[in-house]
């Protein structure tokens, strides 16, 4: 991991765990900012694949999916964001389901890893266990209000922890016998 | 290619363009060192860091996209492995982006093939070696770039021309591929623009690699356009030119010219030549050895990986450039700095910058400076000579 990379998992992990930590503290409130940064996420995203259909990929073939995927982000972004009130479960039911999905990823990158004997396959199992025990507690507390919200928080919490150890890790190229 | 074309067919080349056996055994070993000179490998023998060839999956996985890694991986696979064709290709309405990417799709008989060939004349047979496994590359890895491209480098739709049936692939690296039941592993699709994922020919698995196989394919960057590759056909032509270049290399041909190819020393063994490269990918670098040894009368040993490392580490400071792999080295780093100041001179900085040194002086990389030591003392000492 170049420094470029190693200083921006810093600055995110830094967001994130200060959002964990907002919603601990305020879970009703705080829930309002995730939600905030949810929509300007799928604008800044939508936006980006536009750029990158129009720049690079509507010369590639199947680069269409770019285009429909950049609309779609942007829309559900621009979409929420001008709603008044998004009613709670349905942006949690969606952020859970988000961390479920990105946990079992890991589970399955770091079991991968694992079978290749390539010895860095630990903490993306904890990470991605974790966040897998987290999202199905989640849902089961889905409609208890301010319990999912804490739940949520923790998984902020756990997902900075992680971010910020992977940052500080030693990924120096390792010497291969035979 | 792997090790039958890089090292074995290089070794039968080298015998028809007029190398003796041990120039020969040299010259196929630098070859085939080319896929084995990795930073890894570097660290062991403690070699100059920018002497690198190639990368490990391991080192790529473990390196960043960032512009800086993307350039070093650039330097290393453009300037060994996927020798961009036309550096100031153009296309319609394409942003500056994609056309610096567009342009490093390898291809066959390019002007950086013949700078690559002359280069190595006259130059050592590590030099001769390298410049092989560079020409032959052009031929199995073209239409892909050396680049992490996912506009460029992905490519779907593939067919094997034989049975007209569609390949399969699984992204299992420990499955390895199963030719006769035509299941291959590729890497995973990914359309982030710049994963390793999408970094040379691996969406297309080692088709390319295999000298057996007829097939077709859709490239991302082709427009929708069908390629059909015929590996024995093209490999024959990357053989027979191999012939040409080292005739070449040797003195006895004046000029290197684009699309020759030493047909007429080839020719009489072509049957042979074609059976070999359709033969089963487990079988090839055996036939080739076989080949190889009726042609010399002489054994041609295995590839060794390790075989000039103790030579290298026991040497002192200065008699290391004077070692087997002294002189590889020096020869990758000539190769290196030759594409990337060819690609840096197009305006297109995605291999890095490149500084003339007769306008700026030394600046840059500190493993550079080695070579440029040898080189001006080259030239001072043919400055004497003419003296």
């Amino acid at each position: 991991m170049g420094l470029t990379k190693r200083v921006l998992n810093v600055i995110a992990s830094l967001i994130i765990l200060a959002l964990g930590v907002l919603m601990l503290l305020d879970p009703k409130n705080s829930y309002k900012l995730v939600v905030l940064l949810l929509m300007i996420t799928l604008i800044v995203k939508g936006l980006r694949l536009l750029v990158y259909y129009f720049k690079m990929a509507r010369h590639t073939v199947g680069g269409i999916v770019f285009l429909y995927q950049g609309v779609l982000l942007l829309d559900a972004g621009i979409f929420a964001l001008s709603l008044d009130n998004v009613p709670v479960v349905y942006t949690m039911l969606y952020l859970i389901v988000c961390m479920l999905v990105a946990g079992g990823i890991d589970v399955m990158r770091s079991n991968q890893a694992r079978i290749m004997e390539t010895g860095k396959w630990k903490l993306q199992m904890v990470y991605g266990a974790g966040n897998i025990i987290l999202s199905i507690l989640g849902i089961i507390f889905l409609f208890s209000g301010t319990w999912v919200a804490i739940i949520y928080a923790v998984s902020l919490l756990h997902s900075g922890v992680c971010r910020m150890i992977t940052a500080f890790r030693k990924t120096a190229v390792v010497y291969i016998g035979g | 290619m792997q090790e039958d074309f890089h090292y074995y067919a290089t070794y039968c080349a080298a015998l028809l363009a007029g190398y003796k056996h041990d120039e020969a055994m040299q010259l196929c070993y630098s070859a085939q060192l080319v896929d084995c000179c990795t930073q890894t490998m570097l660290a062991r023998t403690g070699g100059p860091k920018a002497a690198a060839t190639t990368q490990l999956q391991l080192e790529l996985a473990d390196a960043s996209t960032d512009p800086i890694s993307l350039q070093e991986m650039t330097r290393i696979w453009a300037s060994f492995h996927f020798l961009p064709k036309d550096l100031y290709a153009k296309k319609k309405r394409c942003s500056l982006r994609y056309l610096n990417k567009y342009r490093l799709i390898c291809d066959v008989n390019s002007d950086l093939l013949v700078d690559t060939v002359e280069l190595a004349r006259g130059e050592s047979l590590q030099a001769a070696g390298i410049a092989m496994h560079v020409l032959a590359d052009t031929w199995a890895h073209r239409y892909f770039a050396g680049t992490p491209s996912f506009v460029i480098n992905n490519a779907s739709f593939f067919h094997d021309l034989e049975s007209g049936e569609r390949i399969k692939f699984s992204h299992n690296p420990r499955s390895g591929d199963d030719t006769e039941k035509g299941l291959f592993t590729n890497s995973v699709y990914q359309t982030s623009e710049n994963s390793i994922m999408n970094l040379g020919h691996g969406r297309a698995g080692h088709l390319p690699d295999y000298s057996y196989i007829r097939y077709s394919f859709m490239p991302a960057w082709g427009d929708f356009e069908v390629i059909e590759k015929d590996n024995p056909a093209e490999y024959y032509n990357a053989f027979a030119q191999m012939v040409y270049a080292m005739k070449y290399i040797r003195g006895e041909v004046e000029t290197f010219e684009k699309e020759v190819y030493d047909t007429d020393s080839v020719e009489k063994y072509k049957e042979l030549i074609m059976e070999i490269l359709k033969s089963s990918p487990d079988k090839t670098a055996d036939y080739w050895k076989r080949f190889g040894e009726k042609l010399s009368g002489r054994e041609v040993e295995d590839f060794e990986g390790r075989k000039y490392e103790e030579e290298y580490m026991a040497a002192d400071e200065e008699g290391k450039s004077e070692t087997y792999l002294g002189r590889f080295f020096l020869a990758a780093m000539r190769q290196k700095s030759m594409v990337t100041s060819r690609i840096f001179g197009s305006g297109n900085i995605l291999a890095g910058v490149s500084i003339d040194y007769d306008i700026k002086g030394f600046k840059g990389i500190r493993d550079y400076r080695h070579m440029v030591n040898e080189q001006l003392k080259k030239i001072e000492e043919a400055g004497n000579g003419i003296n």
